[in-house]
C-alpha cells in the first residue's frame, strides 16, 4: 500500500497544473452546496496513474507474486474507488439532508426538478460510467480499449468530467424551488442502484485482497 | 558446457499462433542477431525472454531459460534485474511521462541512476514531462534506449530498435551496442529486419522461419558459417538444365526465374569451400549477403 501512495504521489507531482485544476473545481462544488459532488471529485484527486496494465508492469524485476499483487490492487483501486465515491456520496447526502437547509438540499436536487433531460442524461451517463469502470475490471484495460475504440474511450473519459464542469455553471444561477417528494424519491432510488454498483465493487475488493506489502524489498 | 545464456526447447502456445522449439545459446561479449519474416515469432521469442509472455501459463508451454546460473523461473527476480531491453512496442504507460517513467520504474531496478537517466533524456532530446503517448515514435524509442541505460544490466534485448530512428542515432544505437559487447560480461540480443545491417555487427545469428501458425527455428550459429552454406548463382539456364549438370534440386534454396536470367541460391549444410567449387558449374557462383540469404529462401520460386 504504501508503494501505492509513492507511486500516486509522484504522478500527482508530475501533473501540477492537474491537480490545481482539481482542487479549484472541488473548492467551487463546495461553495456552491453541491456536497456530493465535491466529495466525489475529492476522492478522484487521487488520480488514476497505476491504474492500467502496461506492458512494463509484466517485465519488472519482482517475483511473480508481487507481480500478481500488483495487478490485484490495480485491479482492486479501481472497484474500490467507486465504492468509495458512493459511500462518502451516500454520506454527504445524508448529512445534507439531515443537518443543512431543505434549501441547500434542493441545490443538489436541481437536477431533477429544474432540467429532468439534462439530469436524467447526467445519470444515465454516470452509471454508463460506473459500468464500464466494472467492465474494465473484468476484461482488462487493453481489451476495453479495443471494445470502445478511440470514440468510445474519448466519449466515457472526457465527458463526464466536463459534464461535472457545465453542470455546475449551469445550475450556480437557477433560482431555488421547494423539494417535491415524488422527485425526491426517484432521486433516492437512482442512488440506490448506483450504490448497489459500488457495493458490487467492495465485493470484489473482499473476494480478491490477499496481498500486502507488496515492495520489493521484500519479494 | 553450457553457454552463459542458455534458451532451451522454447515453446509458448498463444491464442492462434506459438513458436516452437526454439533453442539458442549464448556467450558473454556477443551479439546475437534474430531475424525473420513478419510473423516468424521474434517479438514473441524476446517477450517471453523478458516475461511479459509467462512460460507455463497456457498448455503446451515448456522450456527453460538461465542466465549466468540464474534461473528465468526460480531465480526470476535476480534473472531480470540483469535484462534491460528496447522493445519496438513502446512498454510504458502512454499517460505517464518519461521522468515518471525513471522516478516509478527505476525505483525497482537495483542501482538505477536517475540522474544518469535524466541527463540521458535531455542529451537524446526527449521532452521529460510531455506524457508518452504524445511523444514521436522516435522519441519514445529513445526514452526506452535511456532507460535501458541507466542501469547495470547483463543481457541488453533489442527488438526492432532502429526503425524510427534517424541515420545519427542509428550509429549510436550501433556504437552502444558494441561498446556493450566489447565489456565482456555483458551480451547483446538484436532483432532487426535491416539485415545489412545487422550483418555487420552480429556475430552469431538466430533465423526463425514462419509455418503455418508456427514459428520454428531455421538457423542458429556463427554468421560467417551461415554464409559459407550458400552461394549465388546467376545464370541463363533453366532449373532442368541445372539439374543434368548436377546441381540438384535438394541443393536450390530459393531462386528468382527470368525468361533471359535467372538467380539461384544454392545451399550445401557442409558449405561450400573454394576447392569444391573449382572447375565446377559452381566456379561462377558467388558469396550471397545475409540479405540474399534469408530473400530467397523464404521467397522459395519466384517468377
Amino acid at each position: 500500500m504504501k508503494e501505492y501512495f509513492r507511486e500516486e504521489w509522484v504522478r500527482i507531482r508530475h501533473n501540477p497544473l492537474l491537480l490545481l485544476f482539481r482542487i479549484l473545481f472541488l473548492a467551487l462544488l463546495l461553495i456552491t452546496g453541491y456536497a456530493r459532488w465535491a466529495v466525489m471529485l475529492g476522492a478522484s484527486i487521487f488520480a488514476v496513474g497505476l491504474f492500467h496494465s502496461s506492458e512494463a508492469e509484466f517485465m519488472l524485476p519482482l517475483s511473480e507474486e508481487a507481480i500478481m499483487a500488483r495487478k490485484r490492487v490495480r485491479l482492486n483501486m479501481v472497484a474500490l474507488r467507486f465504492a468509495i465515491f458512493g459511500l462518502l456520496a451516500a454520506a454527504a447526502d445524508v448529512f445534507v439532508f439531515r443537518y443543512v437547509s431543505v434549501e441547500l438540499l434542493n441545490q443538489n436536487y436541481l437536477l431533477l426538478t429544474q432540467r429532468p433531460l439534462m439530469s436524467a442524461a447526467y445519470f444515465v451517463l454516470q452509471m454508463a460510467v460506473v459500468y464500464v469502470s466494472l467492465l474494465e475490471m473484468m476484461i482488462g484495460g487493453e481489451k476495453l480499449k479495443k471494445l470502445l475504440g478511440r470514440f468510445g474511450n474519448i466519449v466515457f473519459d472526457v465527458i463526464p468530467k466536463l459534464g461535472f464542469f457545465i453542470f455546475s455553471f449551469i445550475l450556480l444561477n437557477e433560482p431555488q424551488h421547494m423539494v417535491q417528494t415524488d422527485k425526491e424519491l426517484a432521486y433516492a432510488a437512482l442512488y440506490v442502484i448506483l450504490a448497489l454498483l459500488n457495493l458490487t465493487g467492495i465485493l470484489i475488493v473482499l473476494k480478491n485482497w490477499k496481498c500486502g506489502d507488496f515492495s520489493p524489498a521484500r519479494v | 558446457m553450457e553457454a552463459w545464456f542458455q534458451c532451451r526447447q522454447l515453446t509458448k502456445v498463444l491464442d492462434g499462433y506459438c513458436i516452437r522449439d526454439i533453442d539458442f545459446g549464448l556467450e558473454a561479449g556477443r551479439v546475437l542477431g534474430l531475424v525473420g519474416t513478419n510473423g516468424s515469432g521474434k517479438t514473441t521469442l524476446l517477450r517471453c525472454l523478458l516475461g511479459s509472455y509467462r512460460i507455463g501459463e497456457n498448455e503446451g508451454d515448456r522450456g527453460d531459460i538461465e542466465l549466468d546460473g540464474k534461473h528465468f523461473q526460480r531465480d526470476q527476480q535476480e534473472f531480470r534485474q540483469s535484462l534491460a531491453c528496447v522493445m519496438q512496442a513502446e512498454p510504458f504507460y502512454g499517460l505517464m511521462s518519461a521522468s515518471e517513467v525513471g522516478q516509478r520504474y527505476g525505483y525497482f531496478y537495483r542501482g538505477f541512476d536517475l540522474k544518469k537517466y535524466m541527463g540521458l533524456l535531455k542529451t537524446y532530446e526527449v521532452p521529460a514531462r510531455q506524457s508518452i503517448s504524445t511523444l514521436s515514435a522516435g522519441q519514445a524509442m529513445r526514452l526506452q534506449f535511456a532507460f535501458m541505460q541507466s542501469h547495470e544490466a547483463k543481457l541488453y534485448i533489442l527488438d526492432e530498435p532502429v526503425g524510427n530512428l534517424d541515420v545519427e542515432f542509428r550509429e549510436t544505437c550501433y556504437e552502444l551496442i558494441r561498446e556493450l559487447s566489447s565489456k565482456g560480461e555483458k551480451a547483446v540480443i538484436l532483432s532487426s529486419h535491416l539485415v545489412t545491417e545487422l550483418e555487420r555487427i552480429a556475430d552469431t545469428l538466430l533465423w526463425l522461419y514462419r509455418e503455418g501458425d508456427t514459428g520454428r527455428q531455421r538457423y542458429f550459429g556463427e554468421t560467417d558459417a551461415l554464409r559459407d552454406r550458400y552461394r549465388l548463382l546467376s545464370t541463363d539456364r533453366t532449373r532442368e538444365e541445372l539439374q543434368k549438370s548436377g546441381i540438384g534440386e535438394e541443393m536450390i534454396a530459393g531462386c528468382r526465374l527470368r525468361p533471359t536470367h535467372s538467380e539461384y541460391l544454392l545451399y550445401d549444410a557442409e558449405g561450400f569451400s573454394e576447392e569444391r567449387l573449382r572447375g565446377t558449374e559452381l566456379s561462377g557462383a558467388r558469396c550471397a549477403d545475409l540479405q540474399e540469404i534469408i530473400y530467397y529462401t523464404e521467397k522459395g520460386e519466384e517468377r
